[in-house]
């Protein structure tokens, strides 16, 4: 038996115990860091970006706490307690020779001891402990100031979750992209479609041309992603099978309207979403107000015309720009837009006009210029009084 | 056994600090300059790190041993060494934390968050590959040494590049779970593994 092995494994005990004390010593660190940064937050530009930052530095500083060196006198110290009689630390002083044969002996004989022995506790240290109870401290402050001045928990209740809710409905996926997406691209692939509706004439004749070229497959046949896909508009609808109970497919023809004014942005020519006759394949069944419907499929019409967009799995936009437009009030008000709120429904529909309106409708735009460019003098005109 | 005198702690903040940001200054200029791409970024990075954690270990087992013993003085440089490459690990610690910085200074939402698990514990257990081979290498001072602090840099560039091609692609939920799980458990094994070489090793050096 190595008469170092008990004593090396007391050691590591120590050592293990080391990084637990790191570990809580960086908790503690923490949450004295991001109380403080919370409060701080709310008086900077950007009280998300600086809480989310503070909370990124602070997880990424925990390798540093156990990284650290470990201070030699804490392991010599837990050493000595191990070894009151000095026998390992003769035997590691001695030079090679018949004295370090002699200490080996009376090493192996206190390592034996020692495996069997219940070794000391180590003491928490007074400063870790101090730290804790700061930590703690601060916790309560940071949270009686927080229900002070903000009226909320700065625990239970942080900074609204501006983002968090982002991605999780479908309306977020399927319009995100459409507003992302580069409009050159989108224009080619309205003028493609309207090119491809017109030269295929009538609704059956489209029919007939989608399915022999094999677009109509079910392998080929995906979901629409929004307004700006109009081959999946009339050419689906003419691909699908006319089962019993369904309207021929004449009676949808949903080509000739869709050609009017597929994938048009809201504020733009071609009117809103909800404006006009809406077109086939779309999500959009939007009714002025900003009511949806249809988004569920019904029983037995699949497939035909407006009353079956739920079919299409294509998101409604007016749900998606609500959603927006929530995330932003919330993100510059730092209140939720709820129905139970106290927001009363002109001021609702009011904060969503100026949202949404068009730059175009508030100032004289020349042909050269840039409405937002506009936008901006007339309001600083505004602001400083000038006619 | 002597008592080893401590580090000044302010000189080892300043030298750390530096260190890690010298060190994510440098790779950020040469990754934009070069337009490097994730394998050749991540040899670049390992390179740079397995320099900074030698050079701190040099540094710290160079001291001047005043034992008049042998074994004293081995034990010494040893402990020294461990020291000096414990700075250099926390130097990279600086230089991962100012990575993740400006992560989050570009892409400024939640999502940043998932660094925490893939990349910092990725970073640092290529890190703890190179400092045991950095240990192996300045206690040894031979050509043995030499090759295990070669192997410890070559596996922590390919274990980076590794990381790094599967972060290029399409990273699911499965592969992020697994890769971090992974990466933090390699990282906890390798840190107990470097604490019981670099400091029990120290300690008990030539008893065993």
């Amino acid at each position: 038996m190595s008469p170092l092995k008990p004593l090396r494994r007391a050691l590591r005990r120590t050592l293990w115990l080391v990084m637990l004390r790191r570990i809580v010593a960086w908790a503690a660190s923490a949450v004295i860091l991001l109380v403080a940064g919370s409060l701080v937050a709310g008086w900077v530009g950007d009280a998300r970006r600086v809480n989310l930052s503070l909370l990124l530095a602070v997880a990424s500083s925990l390798p540093i706490f156990l990284l650290w060196p470990v201070p030699e006198r804490r392991i010599l110290d837990r050493f000595r307690q191990l070894d009151e009689e000095m026998v390992f630390e003769a035997y590691l002083e001695a030079e090679v020779g018949p004295v370090r044969e002699l200490l080996r002996s009376l090493a192996e004989n206190r390592a034996s001891a020692l495996a069997l022995a219940t070794l000391p506790r180590e003491p928490w240290t007074q400063g870790l402990r101090g730290l804790c109870l700061t930590a703690l401290l601060v916790l309560g402050l940071g949270e009686g100031l927080s229900r002070l001045v903000r009226g909320r928990s700065l625990v239970f209740a942080p900074e609204p979750p501006v983002a968090a809710s982002r991605g999780e409905r479908i309306e977020d996926q399927g319009f995100s992209d459409f507003a992302t997406e580069d409009p050159a691209a989108r224009r080619m692939r309205r003028e493609q479609a309207l090119e491809r509706a017109e030269s295929g004439g009538s609704s059956q004749e489209g029919a007939r041309s989608y399915e022999s070229t094999g677009r109509g497959s079910a392998s080929s046949r995906r979901a629409p992603r929004g307004y700006d896909e109009p081959e999946e508009g009339p050419d689906s609808q003419a691909s699908v099978p006319t089962k019993p109970g369904e309207r021929p497919p004449e009676a949808s023809a949903g080509g000739e309207r869709t050609s009017s004014t597929p994938g048009e942005t809201p504020g733009g020519k071609g009117g809103k979403p909800g404006e006009g006759p809406a077109p086939t394949g779309r999500a959009s069944t939007s009714q002025p107000g900003g009511e949806s419907t249809g988004l569920r499929a019904t029983p037995g019409r699949t497939g035909q015309g407006y009353d079956h967009t739920g079919d299409t799995k294509v998101p409604s936009p007016l749900l998606d720009y609500r959603a927006r437009f929530e995330s932003r009030y919330a993100e510059r008000t730092g209140k939720r837009l709820a129905a139970s709120g106290r927001m009363g429904f002109g001021e609702l529909r009011e904060f969503q006009r100026r949202y949404f309106e068009s730059f175009a409708l508030q100032v004289d735009v020349g042909p050269g210029d840039d409405p937002y460019v506009s936008l901006l003098k007339k309001r600083w005109a505004d602001v400083k009084g000038v006619e | 056994m002597k008592r080893p005198a401590l580090p000044p702690p302010l000189a080892a903040v300043v030298a750390v600090l530096t260190g890690g940001l010298a060190l994510y200054g440098g790779v950020a200029w040469v990754e934009r300059i070069l337009q490097m791409g994730p394998i050749s970024g991540a040899v670049l990075e390992e390179a740079g790190k397995g320099l900074v954690i030698l050079a701190f270990g040099w540094s710290g087992s160079r001291k001047p041993a005043l034992e008049r013993r042998s074994t004293q003085r081995i034990r010494s440089r040893a402990l020294g060494a461990a020291r000096g490459i414990s700075l250099g690990l926390v130097a990279v610690a600086v230089f991962v934390l100012a990575e993740n910085l400006a992560y989050a200074e570009a892409f400024s939402e939640a999502g940043i968050l998932k660094r925490l698990l893939w990349s910092v514990p990725g970073h640092l257990t290529a890190a703890l590959l190179e400092a045991l081979g950095a240990l192996h290498l300045l206690r040894r001072r031979d050509l043995i040494g030499g090759l295990l602090a070669g192997g410890g840099l070559i596996l922590a560039a390919a274990w980076h590049a590794g990381l790094n091609l599967l972060a290029s692609g399409p990273l699911g939920g499965a592969l992020f779970a697994g890769g971090s799980l992974l990466a933090s458990l390699s990282f906890v094994m390798l840190l107990f593994l470097f604490l019981g070489h670099a400091y029990l090793g120290g300690f008990l050096h030539g008893a065993d």
